[in-house]
């Protein structure tokens, strides 16, 4: 158990002297992610819409959280191929299961933080008050799709086992597919006919509708500082959707991830650096 | 029953190469090798560029999966038991790779906890190891993106020794250092393996280094295990190193 721990621990420390080593990066990003959302939310203060405003905030916040989640996940094998360091992971005696496991947790406390670090941000360029809103069940929900998402990254994080320049890119082509078909900003409904059944498949879109329901967004009860939020047991069609879709995802990443492992050794991909 | 810490029988190992859009062809990197290092014994593996040891290492160290052949680390089979086979091995690489960010330290700490090892244990055998290698304590908290080749090598002999490995894969360990760098991992290896018994799997290109540490040579060349034998019975290998260029 204690070796376990230690391992999964690895993954943690690893995660955070990285952060602390590159911490002007994470600056960087955290500054461009807080001006993206705050632009976007601007939108609905221009329009003097406050469900508008709320509807890109909570757009903004969840996506920041789930993007986030997902692509360091996903990207935490391509760093290991820009490192060379992959192969040192890769023999070493961890299981893939403890691996991931310590990369998505690693990953989840950053996503917290950016999206806890996006919210404030917005607090200073809106005059947002959420009172009212169901804040409780937002956690429950996020806490059931961060299963269905880890899943994803999981499947994203084989792709540059598999080729180091392709894959870094194929991850972000899928993570900009979910934004356009998610309804991240939008209702999936004004998106073309042909692509609406893709929205469908998205853990987001589920995540999203369930957040704007619990938020009072839609109900036309609800004014500015007095939310209308819904109750946990009005949005459950979307949480039994997306706890499904985690328990999927999450060994379909595991099975996809040690599969293209397999092959990787097989035809000596592991060797390369990108 | 006493086994050799490294059974190699009829190895095989070839990757896919495209000629053109439609066709492929196999390139053999090892073609029915066999080999033994028994326990506490140092090998080396000489041979050119592209003679196949990196290949061979990289089958050692469960990195890699053969297309046939038998191997064994220390009584345990690959590709079916790596999960035991990654307890018992270091690696050096050609390329000291790492976090080039991170300290020393914390490279060091990190591959520590990747193998269940208590940090304050692992954190006080490196600086011993690093010590032997000529390292200065205040080195330690450097990034590696800060460090000389020679002391990111040295950085990479005690990330594989932090472990305490029975077995020791060396691939091209001194290539690209300069020779005092090169002088101290010889005498540092020579001395481990006098101090611990560690067994050592060497590849060089290094005739006169696998001379000086080796008790046995064998010769690589495209693929095949062309001549072995040993350091003091080494007409054959120099034959063969003049043949090939090494």
């Amino acid at each position: 158990m204690d070796t376990t721990i230690r391992q999964t621990w690895a993954f943690m420390f690893r995660g955070y002297h990285l952060t602390r080593r590159y911490i002007s990066w994470v600056i960087v990003f955290n500054f461009y992610a807080l001006v993206t959302s705050a632009t976007v939310a601007l939108i609905g203060v221009a329009a003097h819409d406050y469900q508008l405003t709320l509807t890109l905030v909570v757009g903004a916040l969840m996506w920041n959280f789930m993007s986030s989640l997902y692509n360091e996940i996903a990207m935490s094998i391509a760093y290991e191929r820009w490192e060379g360091t992959l192969e040192y992971t890769f023999m070493a005696p961890v299981s893939r299961l403890i691996h991931l496991t310590g990369i998505s947790l690693f990953s989840l406390l950053n996503s917290i933080v950016q999206t806890l670090i996006v919210l404030i941000g917005l607090l200073l360029f809106t005059d947002l008050n959420l009172r009212g809103a169901n804040l409780p069940g937002v956690l429950v929900v996020l806490a059931v799709s961060t299963v269905a998402f880890v899943g994803l990254g999981l499947m994203a994080a084989a792709l540059p086992v598999m080729s180091p320049e392709r894959g870094a890119e194929a991850t972000h082509i899928f993570q900009g597919s979910l934004l356009l078909v998610s309804g991240v900003y939008y209702p999936v409904e004004i998106l073309p006919r042909w692509l609406q059944p893709l929205s469908a498949l998205s853990p987001a879109t589920y995540t999203l509708s369930a957040c704007r329901k619990l938020v009072g967004i839609g109900n036309p009860g609800s004014m500015p500082g007095n939310l209308m939020g819904a109750p946990l047991s009005a949005v459950m069609r979307e949480v039994i959707i997306l706890a499904l879709m985690g328990a999927l995802l999450m060994p379909l990443g595991l099975w996809v991830f040690g599969r293209i492992e397999t092959w990787a050794k097989r035809t000596g991909k592991l060797k390369r650096t990108g | 029953m006493e086994f050799p810490a490294i059974q190699v029988r009829n190895l095989k190992k070839s990757f896919s190469k495209r000629d053109g859009f439609f066709k492929k062809s196999r390139l053999w990197a090892l073609d029915d090798v066999t080999f033994e290092v028994h326990k506490g014994e140092t090998y080396g593996l000489l041979g050119p560029n592209g003679s196949g040891k990196s290949s061979l290492i990289r089958i050692l160290s469960t990195l890699l999966t053969a297309d046939g052949g038998e191997v064994r680390l220390m009584g345990h089979s690959l590709p079916e038991e790596q999960e035991m086979v990654r307890w018992i091995i270091g690696r050096v690489s050609v390329d000291a790779a790492f976090y080039k960010k991170l300290s020393a330290r914390e490279n060091l700490l990190y591959t520590a906890l990747l193998y269940g090892q208590k940090p304050g244990d692992a954190e006080r055998r490196a600086m011993a190891i690093l010590e032997q290698l000529g390292m200065e304590k205040t080195k330690f908290s450097t990034p590696l993106e800060e460090m000389s080749r020679g002391m990111q090598q040295k950085i990479s002999i005690a990330r594989a020794l932090v472990i305490d490995p029975p077995l020791l894969l060396l691939d091209e360990p001194t290539t690209g250092l300069d020779p005092k760098s090169r002088r101290d991992v010889q005498s540092f290896l020579e001395a481990l393996r006098q101090r611990s018994g560690t067994t050592i799997l060497l590849t060089t290109h290094d005739m006169a280094e696998a001379e000086r540490l080796c008790a046995r040579i064998g010769f690589l060349a495209h693929g095949k295990l062309v001549a072995e034998g040993t350091a003091k019975d080494e007409e054959p290998i120099e034959e063969m190193a003049v043949l090939e260029g090494v």
